[in-house]
């Protein structure tokens, strides 16, 4: 069980700011949707929680560590980002077998699993570059899901699916949940947000304006 | 995900390398064994040396290029989330580069002496000198500094654009190099030509002994290496 406290928290990049004083508590077990206009700073948030940029001020911590002093990452985080792809060179399973040696956490059959639940074929050899845009999503969210980690950053989960893997995904974050994650998804589709979320945060202009 | 086919460039350059070597400089330097790659470029018009001398950097050049720029950018948010520490990684990549810095130049080595051995009978002409252990340590060191700085570079700008401006360095530290030996003028300018303090024919140029150039060369390293490791602790990957 992970706890994420977000204490005033602000990023600027070049001249922008993109997060403005964010203070928020994190709860273990819990869907957290976060919604906003494009360039709200949805994205930033999901970045700066899983410490890939560095705060001008404020501090995050996870599980009383505080992010970029005690710890460099959240030690134990799956995300989907976006403009972040797998490795097209290689199969499915393979991409995952290469991140699952950094941890060492995860089995073959975790993978294998993994894979199996976002409705791919954990032993096709079909490379990665001839997947269509939603088997590639439904495998960069099986990446975020397969060491089971505590805590999960989801950013458009179900941008590019079809019906059947939306409800796919739905039910799969849900399980999730049961299992005691903490999850974050940041997106435009309402109704995902509607079934999904236990809070809505709004976000504007980088601030969190509503709950 | 880096294209391994690039090491297969870098060999096909360092066999190219010592065939020329061996062509252009065994007869007027038999006391430098079969390691003539430590000699360097006697003057700066000779571009068929220079030519293949520089084959073997660029190619290291592109093989390095994106070691870090690729791991800040798409599959490399996943690998780096993964790792728990920045630091830790970062001097980890770092010290591989080491190491394969070390490699190419002893894979040269080993090039350069069999083409030697195939090109010549008298095995009596093979030995391994302090000289030549020294001038290696440099050879290797003058390597780890540029593409050291090539890895800063990315971390600040893209990889083609890193690439482009060590090579340049490069190519102008050497030309300017022969320039300022030829017309013995501008000497306070070599030390920072680094590429030259890698070629024994021109570090007696360079007022550097060899201690003091093996010292020089590791200042710059530590200095390159501490500032990409404080650049990429801080540094937002986007």
């Amino acid at each position: 069980m992970v706890t994420i406290n977000v204490q005033n928290l602000n990023k600027k990049l070049k001249k922008n700011v993109v997060l403005r004083d964010v203070n928020y508590n994190f709860r273990p077990g819990t869907i957290y949707g976060i919604y906003g206009r494009n360039g709200s700073g949805k994205t930033m948030l999901l970045r700066a929680l899983a410490g890939l940029i560095y705060p001008d001020s404020g501090k995050i911590l996870i599980n009383n560590e505080i992010l970029h002093e005690d710890i460099s990452f959240p030690p134990s985080i799956g995300l989907t980002i976006e403009n972040t792809s797998l490795l097209p060179q290689y199969d499915a399973y393979t991409n995952l077998k290469i991140l699952s040696k950094i941890k060492k956490v995860a089995s073959d059959d975790d993978i294998k699993r993994a894979i199996k639940r976002v409705g791919l074929d954990p032993n096709s050899k079909l490379k990665v570059r001839k997947f269509s845009l939603g088997m590639r999503q439904r495998l960069s969210i099986a990446q975020a899901i397969f060491e089971e980690p505590e805590f999960i950053l989801l950013d458009e989960p179900t941008n590019a699916l079809d019906d059947s893997g939306v409800e796919l995904v739905r039910s799969l974050l849900l399980e999730e949940k049961q299992r005691g994650a903490t999850i974050l998804i940041a997106s435009h589709n309402k109704e995902d947000l509607e079934i999904l979320s236990d809070y809505k945060v709004k976000i504007e202009e980088g601030m969190i304006v509503s709950e | 995900m880096k294209n391994r086919g690039m090491i297969i460039v870098v060999i096909f350059a360092i066999v190219g390398h010592s065939i020329i070597n061996y062509k252009y400089l065994s007869f007027r330097y038999e006391d430098y064994s079969s390691a003539f790659f430590l000699l360097g470029i006697p003057g700066e018009t000779e571009y068929t040396l220079f030519i293949f001398w520089y084959f073997v950097f660029v190619s290291i050049s592109f093989y390095f290029s994106g070691e870090v720029s690729e791991l800040l950018s798409g599959y490399g948010k996943y690998v780096i989330i993964r790792n728990y520490h920045k630091g830790k990684w970062i001097s980890r990549r770092y010290l591989l580069a080491l190491l394969r810095l070390t490699i190419f130049p002893l894979i040269l080595m080993l090039v350069a002496f069999i083409v030697s051995v195939l090109s010549s009978e008298e095995m009596e002409n093979y030995y391994l000198t302090t000289e030549i252990i020294i001038s290696f340590v440099i050879y290797c060191l003058v390597y780890c500094n540029l593409i050291f700085l090539q890895l800063y570079l990315e971390m600040f700008i893209t990889p083609q654009i890193a690439l482009l401006i060590v090579n340049i360095y490069v190519i102008v530290s050497v030309l300017l190099g022969g320039l300022i030996i030829k017309f013995e003028k501008g000497m306070f300018l070599m030390p920072i030509l680094i590429p030259n303090i890698s070629m024994s024919l021109r570090r007696d140029y360079i007022y550097l002994t060899d201690s003091i150039s093996i010292c020089y060369l590791l200042l710059i390293g530590l200095t390159i290496f501490f500032l990409s490791y404080r650049k990429f602790t801080t540094k937002d990957i986007l």
